[in-house]
């Protein structure tokens, strides 16, 4: 026994060897060290969708390194913001009392060309421009169809977008509603809960295609191109949960319906990539393997987004149900 | 009357040429082993030719007195003098020289002789003998020291030509394509250097004979085995062993075969650590192994029959059993279990039968019939078992994703020299594929739930290659190969098809110096979709389709190439252009199985130029080269980086290599390798700015979560597609190595390290969240790692 214990001693000691090894190589594969980041220049940021029912504001803020806290990434304050309407100045935008909101009562048309130029101490003068597309499309929509999903209660509502338009346009779709808020107040000692109204806040209803491979895929804003349209047309059946509305069943004692908005939008070819790209890149954060994705950006000498688009809205009723 | 004129014309040609063909095979006199490229001249009239393939050449001079030699790297010289009468054979049986003897040792076809440019043969010796990672000798990553070649992120055996992707890289073993050459995720390539008898790189002017990729060609020949006498060689290292056997069957010696295998053992030395920590709960480890095997038959003198056969696999695996006890509403106590398992999975099965045949002196054709498979696959499944209204309930629940390629292949190809001014080769070539790209399915008997299948679409594909070149003089300084390949490739009921004009010409400025220029256009039918810059197992093979069209390339590039004192040295300029490039569009990711693969790729174009320098030494007691390559690469897709070009991840302004082996005596030899490359181009923000918070906040209430669309979230900006460069790679290796005769035959050992002076080389970039923000962070792999390797040989 000894002898055969002998023979194979070295052995041992070539197992003890490889696992110090192995050991090594793998400790090794944790090895890392923090990298200096280059110098990044502030620039401006610029953050403004516009449309014809409403006035035009804009939100300006500054960029900040990638790295650290993000400390720099504010909102800016006294900033000279003009406005211009084919090349006419139209508006010199004042600031709100929430700092970096900059106001004007210009109101903008469809089919006009706006631009921007903001200017601010320490910063790089940026300019920016867009449109407010014509508002050459008919919507139309059927009553939304309740049935019994595979987990939950769910509704069927079948839409037709007419675009005769020979260029490429841009459509977005959004559903939403509004709840009444309270801010709930507690009395432990009278063991007594308090609400009290504060207002109304808005809700976007998720949904998909139907037809869609993976039930779990719903979106809250559908954008799509004229590309596919048949002849102008595009019809479209679309599925959203009941689920989408259980805050505000339970938030809404009173009410037995709920008001759900369609919004159609047509969109300028920025805001379309502005909106898509904005939603790869927030989508993608943390995925493995995800491709990175670029925002896009119009701002001249700067980031962000000034951009229009027309919009219809359209309304429907759901109706609670008892479950 | 006419027929008669030009019979005469014929007979007076015949006549008047009195040409005689001697032919045969070039073979190692002890183990038989074919020599591929040997060179045979007579010295007489200057003319000469090369072996093919496999081992076989035909010389067709006037009728006379023949002066031959034969040279082939490593192997002392043989002269013979021939009596050209009539048609001859002649197999020469060439003696290795030891490489300290440098008198007697020569190299193959000098380097400006041959009109083919961007051509580089690796001696299988020099591969064995330079200093690896953890003592495993590895083909590709020796490929990757050549100038035009890089590699992928540290430790990877990916191969990148000329600014081309992984896929575009045609990787024959024994004439079939391999798919995935990795193993453990790319840090070993699937090759066994014991059974290996030659490599041969083409990064650009292809000859006509080759198609499908568009970047290179890697030519890998496996041994045929010792046809003399039985013999065997192997290893002890880190963390794998290795066997081959090899020797005749038969006391005719018509038959001789190799077998060769290897497996790694981490498995085995982490089994144990695992079962431990999870106190006998778990079980887990990771191996790879690969199998060769080929024998071949001679027939007769003119007939040779081959069978050769790959098998390897990767797997990772992890089992779990565990059983917890609690109370069921009677107040008695049960126990339920969870089993479950989950692995990784990965290998390649080749197959090839090869029937060679000497119709006459000239003419020489193979048949080939191949088969390849790879496949990927990760799986995972758990089992609940637990009691339940006096029943035993197993809920069973099963994930798999499987991926992978397959193909069918016959091909024939025929080498006819008619004159030594002429060496003529064509061939046809049908290719079935079935590609998966990606199947994931959910098996369960779970209530509630169902079984799912998706992205189950198979496609199926022909291709078809054919192909006529010319080797030839047009006078004794002027060579041209020129040739055309024919391609076509149905798929979907649509039909590709390219015609793709190849040339190399080479023309003698003196002895030794040569000018040489070449023009290829590649087309390839399959693409590789890969996520990051790891050759990960996941990467998915799927074919041109109606929507994605093949990959297109041309190249031209021109150089110069000499010969002086026993070293090659040649510098080239290269241009070569892409297009029908795909890669994953903004946001994709492999992982999302809700598309199809075509819905989530772009198409683009790249381009690529440089130059590289080679100074190589093969022969002699001190052997190796210096490489170097200044190259700018570039992608352009309409939909990625706003249609504006960008560096491709790989593109390396600078690369060096430096590689060398010193045999100091019979016993002692040290060899050395230092790489240098530009830092790998990756996507690194640079900036963070607010987005557009289009949702109406309305008033903040207490006690609420609000789930709306991402209202003021951060954008982060980057200004192009890798934009940031990663840290420069530098690294320097030793090895050493000490032979010593036994009664029983040679045993060595090697002791060397990876890596000798600890550089922190960077494998990837990533940003970390702290409680101070965020940080830039690289990963590095692999430290000063050392490594030792115990080698028989009998």
């Amino acid at each position: 026994m000894k002898k055969l214990q002998n023979k194979f001693s070295p052995l041992k000691k070539v197992q003890h060897f490889t696992m110090i090894m192995v050991c090594f190589a793998m400790i090794g594969c944790s090895l890392k060290e923090e990298i200096p980041v280059p110098d990044f220049p502030p620039s401006l940021v610029v953050n403004c969708f516009f449309t014809t029912d409403s006035t035009l504001s804009i939100d300006l803020s500054r960029n900040d390194y990638f790295v650290g806290l993000q400390e720099n990434l504010k909102a800016i304050s006294d900033a000279k913001v003009v406005l211009y309407d084919d090349d006419d100045e139209v508006a010199i935008m004042e600031e709100d009392t929430t700092a970096g909101l900059y106001h004007s009562n210009f109101k903008p048309l469809s089919g006009h060309k706006y631009s921007l130029k903001v200017e601010k101490e320490g910063f790089e003068t940026v300019y920016a421009s867009s449109v407010i597309p014509e508002n050459n499309f008919s919507f139309s929509m059927g009553e939304p169809e309740p049935f019994q999903g595979e987990y939950q209660k769910e509704y069927k509502l079948t839409y037709e977008l007419h675009d005769t338009g020979i260029e490429r346009v841009f459509y977005e779709l959004q559903m939403y509603y509004y709840q009444d808020l309270y801010n709930r107040y507690r009395d432990w000692e009278n063991d007594t809960t308090y609400w009290e109204y504060v207002g109304k806040r808005k809700y976007f209803v998720a949904f998909t295609e139907e037809g869609s491979e993976l039930t779990g895929s719903h979106a809250n804003q559908y954008f799509f191109t004229n590309e596919l349209f048949d002849e102008g047309l595009k019809k479209e059946t679309i599925r959203f949960s009941s689920y989408s509305f259980s805050s505000g069943w339970s938030d809404s004692p009173s009410s037995d319906t709920i008001t759900v908005y369609m919004e159609v939008r047509r969109l300028t070819e920025e805001l379309y990539n502005y909106k898509r790209s904005l939603k790869d890149q927030l989508d993608g954060n943390g995925q493995l393997f995800a491709e990175p994705v670029q925002v896009f950006n119009n701002i001249e000498n700067g980031y962000g987004i000034f951009a229009g688009y027309n919009k219809e809205v359209f309304t429907f009723e759901i109706i609670k149900e008892e479950d | 009357m006419k027929k008669l004129t030009f019979l005469l014309l014929l007979a007076s040609f015949c006549t008047k040429a009195q040409n005689f063909t001697l032919n045969g095979y070039v073979r190692d006199s002890e183990t038989g082993e074919n020599l591929i490229g040997a060179t045979l001249i007579d010295q007489n009239s200057s003319q000469g030719t090369i072996s093919n393939t496999f081992g076989f050449y035909s010389l067709t001079l006037p009728k006379g007195l023949l002066s031959l030699k034969v040279t082939y790297v490593g192997y002392a010289p043989q002269e013979y003098i021939v009596d050209l009468t009539e048609n001859q054979q002649l197999n020469v049986n060439l003696i290795a020289g030891s490489t300290l003897e440098e008198v007697v040792v020569t190299a193959d076809e000098n380097i400006e002789q041959s009109p083919q440019m961007s051509t580089i043969d690796v001696p299988v010796a020099q591969i064995k003998a330079l200093p690896v990672l953890m003592g495993e000798s590895d083909i590709l990553k020796t490929i990757q020291l050549l100038p035009g070649v890089q590699s992928g992120t540290e430790g990877s055996s990916g191969v990148y030509v000329r600014g081309g992707g992984a896929d575009q890289n045609l990787i024959i073993f024994d004439g079939v394509p391999v798919y995935n050459v990795s193993h453990l995720f790319g840090f070993f390539s699937v090759f066994n250097s014991d059974a290996i008898n030659r490599v041969n790189v083409v990064k650009g002017g292809f000859p006509a004979r080759y198609g499908g990729r568009l970047s290179s060609v890697i030519d890998i020949s496996m041994k045929e085995g010792n046809n003399q006498e039985f013999k065997g060689e192997g290893s002890i290292g880190l963390i794998s062993s290795k066997l081959t056997l090899e020797g005749p069957i038969g006391k005719d010696k018509k038959t001789s075969f190799i077998v060769s295998g290897r497996r790694t053992y981490i498995d085995l030395l982490t089994r144990p650590i695992i079962h431990a920590a999870s106190n006998g709960e778990n079980k887990g480890g990771y191996y790879f192994y690969d199998f060769n095997a080929k024998i071949n038959h001679k027939l007769s003198e003119k007939d040779r029959l081959y069978l050769s056969f790959y098998n390897g696999r990767d797997k990772g695996f992890s089992k779990y059993k565990s059983d917890y006890r609690y109370n069921l509403e009677d107040g008695t106590t049960t126990t339920a279990y969870d089993i479950g398992d989950a692995g990784i999975g990965w290998g390649n099965n080749i197959a090839a039968l090869r029937w060679n045949h000497v119709f006459t002196p000239r003419l020489f054709a193979n048949v080939t019939g191949t088969f390849s498979k790879y496949e990927f696959k990760v799986f995972g499944g758990n089992e609940s078992i637990y009691p339940e209204d006096g029943k035993t309930i197993h809920n069973k629940e099963y994930v798999e994703y499987v991926s992978g390629i397959r193909d069918w292949s016959a091909k024939i190809d025929f080498d006819y020299l008619p004159s030594p001014r002429h060496s003529v080769k064509t061939g046809l070539a049908l290719t079935y594929h079935k590609f998966n790209p990606g199947v994931l399915g959910y098996d369960t008997n779970v209530e509630g739930e169902n079984d799912t299948i998706i992205g189950a679409t198979q496609t199926r594909s022909l291709e078809l290659a054919s192909y006529i070149e010319d080797d030839f003089s047009l006078s004794n300084n002027l060579r041209v190969n020129a040739g055309l390949h024919y391609s076509g490739f149905l798929v979907n009921n649509k039909y590709y098809n390219s015609l793709q004009p190849r040339i190399s010409v080479r023309y003698l400025l003196s002895k030794n110096l040569s000018l040489k220029g070449s023009y290829a256009t590649m087309t390839q039918y399959v693409h590789l979709l890969t996520n990051g810059s790891i050759g990960l197992p996941t990467d998915l093979w799927v074919p041109a389709t109606d929507k994605i069209a093949p990959q297109r390339s041309w190249q031209a590039a021109i150089g110069v190439a000499r010969t002086f004192n026993r070293y090659e040295m040649s510098v080239e300029g290269y241009y070569k252009e892409m297009n029908n490039q795909i890669t994953y569009d903004e946001g994709a990711s492999y992982y999302d199985q809700s598309a199809d693969w075509q819905e989530k790729v772009v198409v683009g174009q790249g381009n690529s130029y440089g130059l590289e320098f080679l100074l190589q030494k093969k022969t002699g007691r001190f052997s190796g080269w210096v490489g170097y390559t200044l190259s700018k690469t570039n992608r352009q897709y309409d939909d990625l980086n706003f249609g504006k070009r960008f560096p491709y991840k790989f593109d390396r302004r600078h690369d060096i290599s430096i590689v060398s082996v010193f045999d100091v005596n019979e016993r002692f030899s040290i060899s050395g390798t230092w790489v240098f490359g530009t830092g790998n181009a990756v996507t690194i923000p640079q900036s963070v700015y607010r987005s557009h918070d289009e949702t109406d906040p309305g008033p903040q209430a207490y006690d609420y979560y609000y789930d709306y669309d991402y209202p003021g979230s951060n954008v982060e900006y980057f200004d192009s597609r890798n934009n940031y460069r990663m840290r420069n790679y530098h690294r320097l290796d030793l090895g050493l190595t000490w032979t010593k005769e036994k009664k029983w035959g040679t045993r060595s050992w090697s002791l060397g390290a990876y890596n000798v002076y600890n550089r922190l080389n960077p494998f990837y970039m990533d940003v970390q969240e702290t409680r101070t923000g965020r940080k830039l962070v690289q990963y590095s792999l692999f430290p000063a790692l050392p490594y030792f390797k115990y080698s028989f040989k009998f």
